[in-house]
């Protein structure tokens, strides 16, 4: 029997279903959890941060247009991530904020290149590809992902000069990207 | 890069490209990007295989040593289960039905119980102003524009607090910059969180760095009626408000430049 879409799960969430956000949950807590665990370093506050995550999801279902290539993985991910990475930065005292959720329009009008490869699946391919870049862009682009930090404090940490970073980061990328575009070359 | 009222130009959007996809510029960068790139197509189409990849790094994130505790779910279904406490009318931004948090810890002046809407607070805000009968603090606002922005006045609608500070709207970046000085602490728990106010609707605009007594949000002012800060649970704040404003600024006023 075929999954259901998030798409569809999306339009059930919005019809306050809840075994529909159970699904979307059973589907993508355990990479969520692992996100905001790897940012924060901690349990109970990465739990937090997928619980609400989720409750947002269910919050702002109503207001998900599929047909605006509506990316419902991404969408919550990307709020996943930037509240990790908020945490992250109100812990050590720099610049808080918030990502307002229609301002996320820029992220979310771009599809799913990945949905119609399974999490599993994805997982081991850009692990796979992470791996194959050169250590020092993949150390800037886990930096600058994982940890939040901007360019000149990424430089500060690897005591690099800051063009080094731009360059690595943008050429990690950019690499990045080329590879997760081919993966039958991986 | 942080130089909110400089002429900014395609090229720096360029430099700033990787840092907005990963989510490391600063709140005002942040919202200048976003508004760069509503109209720059070459953004744009640099942009799209970048979010691919953001699409994907979530992925590469390492198997925690740790399982998430199954408690998660069930807090998720408690609260999804909880009544719609949003108001039946609409038009009407529900306010608390008991004292701020702020007016708990500092304020119990402020403790009312009722409902307004916020296009009353844009227009309150407007005939005091008119009146001259205004408590604002109004800011030293000639000629300036071109190098810091317009000022715009503020006011805080408790006389207790004696902090000060300044509203700039930068037109070209279409982003407000919110600076206040000796801003007491929100209470624990608790964060002020930025609106912009259109009619009776407010709009979320961002969480005040309480430290550096800032915030920055991005829009553009001829859609506006009044900028406004709320105390709202934290870290992230609300989708909408659920306490009356502490500080209001109406954005179409004679005061500003």
């Amino acid at each position: 029997m075929t999954e259901p879409s998030d798409s569809v799960l999306m339009q059930r969430i919005a019809s306050h279903n809840t075994d529909a956000l159970r699904a979307l949950y059973d589907r993508y807590g355990r990479v969520a959890f692992a996100l905001a665990y790897r940012v924060l370093g901690e349990a109970s506050a990465a739990e937090e941060i997928v619980q609400d995550a989720f409750e947002t999801v269910w919050n702002k279902a109503e207001g998900f247009d599929p047909g605006k290539g509506g990316n419902v993985r991404g969408w919550l991910l990307t709020i996943v991530h930037r509240r990790a990475i908020d945490c992250r930065r109100r812990e050590y005292d720099r610049t808080p904020g918030i990502l307002p959720l229609d301002t996320m329009e820029n992220m979310l009008s771009v599809p799913d290149v990945w949905k119609d490869v399974s999490a599993h699946l994805l997982t081991e391919h850009v692990r796979s590809a992470m791996y194959r870049l050169p250590e020092d862009q993949r150390r800037a682009i886990e930096l600058a992902y994982f940890e939040g930090l901007s360019h000149g404090e990424i430089a500060a940490r690897e005591e690099t000069p800051l063009g080094t970073v731009k360059s690595r980061l943008r050429l990690g990328l950019r690499k990045l990207s080329d590879m997760l575009d081919t993966p039958e070359q991986s | 890069m942080n130089e909110p009222s400089a002429a900014r130009t395609h090229q720096d959007a360029e430099e700033l490209l990787e840092d907005y996809v990963l989510g490391t510029l600063s709140d005002t960068d942040r919202a200048w990007m976003e508004s760069h790139l509503q109209t720059c197509k070459i953004c744009q189409e640099e942009l799209a295989p970048l979010i691919g990849v953001m699409q994907a790094l979530p992925f590469a994130a390492p198997e925690p040593d740790i399982q998430m505790n199954d408690a998660v779910w069930g807090r998720i279904e408690q609260n999804i289960s909880r009544p719609d406490t949003v108001a039946e009318d609409s038009s009407f931004i529900p306010l608390k039905t008991g004292p701020s948090p702020l007016e708990e810890a500092h304020q119990p002046s402020l403790t009312r119980r009722m409902r307004i809407p916020w296009s009353a607070v844009a227009a309150l805000m407007l005939l005091s102003l008119i009146g001259g009968i205004l408590l604002a603090q109004v800011l030293p606002s000639f000629g300036e524009e071109d190098i810091q922005g317009q000022q715009i006045a503020i006011r805080f609608t408790d006389p207790d607090i004696t902090a000060t500070g300044e509203l700039r709207y930068l037109p070209d970046e279409q982003v407000f910059v919110l600076s206040i000085d000796n801003m007491p602490a929100a209470p624990a728990g608790y964060v002020y969180q930025a609106w912009l106010i259109k009619g009776d609707s407010p709009v979320p605009a961002g969480v005040m760095n309480v430290n550096q007594g800032e915030v920055a949000s991005t829009g553009d002012r001829s859609q506006f009626d009044a900028f406004a800060i709320t105390v709202e649970p934290g870290p992230f704040g609300n989708e909408a408000p659920t306490s009356d404003p502490i500080l209001v600024a109406p954005l179409h006023d004679a005061n500003t430049t």
